[in-house]
């Protein structure tokens, strides 16, 4: 006889889904105690939004076993614009090709979450396909998700945790605006994708 | 978590057309990298897929299918099951024909994603893992949860990096290639060679010799170029525990060793803290080069078929004593687990435990 696991149930901690304010740079180089070191601007992007996303989730640090997953379908444009344009002269300079490369903002998180662990660049324009994938993979503590791009400028994000809640009234989630809504407060993977619900707890 | 399966495989490579002309010419003695010239004059060595003389794209819709359909997944077979995840993995992705193309913008890459679908008639779910040398080996691991947990059955991770001059010129600006060829492990190693290579690996639950057991992915800020061999000892141990191994089960180790000299060493020493007594060591980037966002697929696909085979990488050049480890000159006998390791930019530590099915119990 076939055992059916029970489906995981996510609620949703924390959330950055705020339009960037224009001095947003000077903010984060506030925030970090310092302007960040060449990292690039997708990255700058990526620590405004997650240490904003983790402030509401009122953590200091991530879990180490939490997951990070990060989706740019532009990517580090800016910095491979540069690198194109050196390369057609001769050698590119070096923190020029570090910037290109997207998922150097992962180490960039890393550090500023004070955090190691499972983080990935996973690129689609399906969000809730990312998020499906994201829980798939993510265990009790969690995952810290974001949809970063240069232009224009967005920072996205959201963190979750297991939850056992007894929750009802799921329906399909439709996309990024759905995932991180305020309205929503938990997340399921279903087989036929993620499923969202608003803050209904039952006992 | 049901058991999960290398169903099929391919690689095209530097090496040859598919893994058979790859067996073939590792048993040969390998290849020697191609001479790469820059726009500012340089030179350096990169192991280059063969030439077609086609054009980008249609070279690499070639490549593609081609991988593909070794590994099983061409024509009516399960490329047609809508439901197949397919994990694209790549660090260059399509910036080789940017180049080329003078006229083309950047944008957003996922066209890149639908250029592979269309030419494979994929009609699964898509997606871009591009977290630069660790890509394919985080691929596998998302594809191996999938299947693993019951959401699919079968799911493709392609491993694609293709000729471009975007990789070499940055490796080179960094300072990171060998003028001449990779000496992992060497006394004189003294940087890596980059490779291109296509590679497919088909994830399953249906039975088939060689099983996924686990693995893990570990991001370290502390370094955003190189391994730290403390964070190389704890991608082992949750590797270890995530396959529910102990160190003494490992019969061997495909090291990253791409011929850094600081980066093999940072390696083997969080290896020697992890497993105390080490297994048998192999590399294959001197034979592939270092293949980047594919090398994890490529160097699956590659070391399967070499455990499986008997072929097995030469290096034929002085190993380094301060390391302390060499690597293993023959396939070492009846290996049922192996551990393989791809160490990468980013803070890059990613790993997976794989079982060869047929090697029985002690």
């Amino acid at each position: 006889m076939e055992t059916t696991q029970p489906v995981p149930l996510w609620q949703v901690t924390g959330r950055f889904c705020a339009p960037l304010p224009e001095d947003w740079r000077n903010r984060l180089a506030a925030r970090l105690g310092q302007r960040p070191r060449r990292i690039g601007i997708l990255a700058e992007l990526a620590l405004y939004g997650a240490l904003d996303c983790l402030s509401d989730a009122q953590e200091g640090a991530l879990p180490g076993d939490a997951i990070v997953r990060v989706c740019s379908l532009r990517g580090a444009a800016t910095a491979i614009g540069e690198v194109l344009a050196q390369n057609r002269q001769e050698l590119p300079m070096p923190f020029s090709f570090l910037q290109s490369q997207t998922s150097q903002l992962l180490p960039a998180l890393a550090a500023a979450l004070k955090w190691q662990g499972d983080a990935a660049i996973v690129v689609t324009r399906d969000a809730t396909g990312l998020a499906q994938l994201a829980a798939q993979q993510a265990g009790a503590n969690g995952m810290l998700l974001g949809w970063v791009e240069e232009l224009p400028c967005q920072s996205v994000w959201v963190r979750l945790v297991r939850s056992e809640a007894k929750v009802t009234g799921f329906v399909a989630a439709q996309d990024l605006t759905e995932l991180v809504s305020p309205e929503t407060r938990y997340w399921r993977s279903g087989r036929d994708g993620l499923e969202i619900a608003c803050a209904i707890d039952t006992l | 978590m049901r058991p999960v399966y290398l169903q099929g495989r391919g690689l095209i490579s530097a090496l040859g057309g598919n893994l058979t002309q790859a067996l073939a010419t590792l048993a040969a003695g390998g290849v020697a990298p191609q001479r790469i010239t820059l726009p500012g004059g340089t030179e350096w060595p990169c192991f280059t897929l063969p030439h077609t003389g086609q054009d980008w794209r249609e070279r690499a819709r070639q490549l593609a299918c081609a991988a593909a359909a070794e590994a099983g997944l061409s024509g009516t077979g399960l490329a047609d099951r809508r439901d197949i995840p397919l994990f694209i993995a790549s660090s260059s992705l399509n910036i080789g024909a940017i180049e080329i193309e003078a006229h083309h913008r950047l944008g957003d890459s996922f066209h890149c994603a639908d250029e592979v679908a269309a030419w494979l008639g994929w009609r699964g779910p898509v997606y871009i893992v591009s977290s630069a040398c660790t890509s394919s080996l985080q691929a596998l691991l998302a594809a191996v949860r999938l299947v693993g947990s019951g959401a699919a059955d079968d799911a493709v991770v392609l491993g694609i990096e293709l000729p471009n001059l975007f990789s070499i010129s940055g490796f080179a600006a960094m300072q990171l290639l060998t003028p001449t060829r990779p000496r992992p492990l060497g006394a004189e190693r003294d940087g890596i060679a980059l490779g291109q290579a296509v590679a497919a690996l088909h994830l399953s639950a249906q039975p088939a010799r060689w099983r996924m057991r686990g693995g893990s992915n570990i991001v370290d800020g502390r370094d955003p170029t190189g391994a730290i061999p403390e964070t190389v000892a704890r991608m082992c141990e949750r590797a270890l525990a995530d396959s529910g191994l102990q160190p003494s089960d490992i019969g061997l180790i495909k090291l990253q060793a791409a011929g850094s000299p600081a980066n093999d060493a940072n390696e083997l020493e969080g290896m020697a803290a992890a497993f105390g007594t080490m297994p048998p060591l192999v590399t294959l980037k001197a034979a592939l080069g270092h293949t980047l966002g594919a090398s994890g697929a490529a160097e699956i696909a590659l070391l399967t078929a070499c455990l499986e085979s008997g072929v097995w990488p030469r290096a034929d050049y002085a190993h380094d004593p301060a390391l302390r480890h060499q690597l293993a000159s023959a396939r070492p006998a009846a290996v049922r687990y192996v551990l393989a390791d791809i160490l990468g930019f980013g803070g890059g530590h990613a790993a997976v435990v794989i079982e060869d099915t047929r090697v029985g119990t002690e």
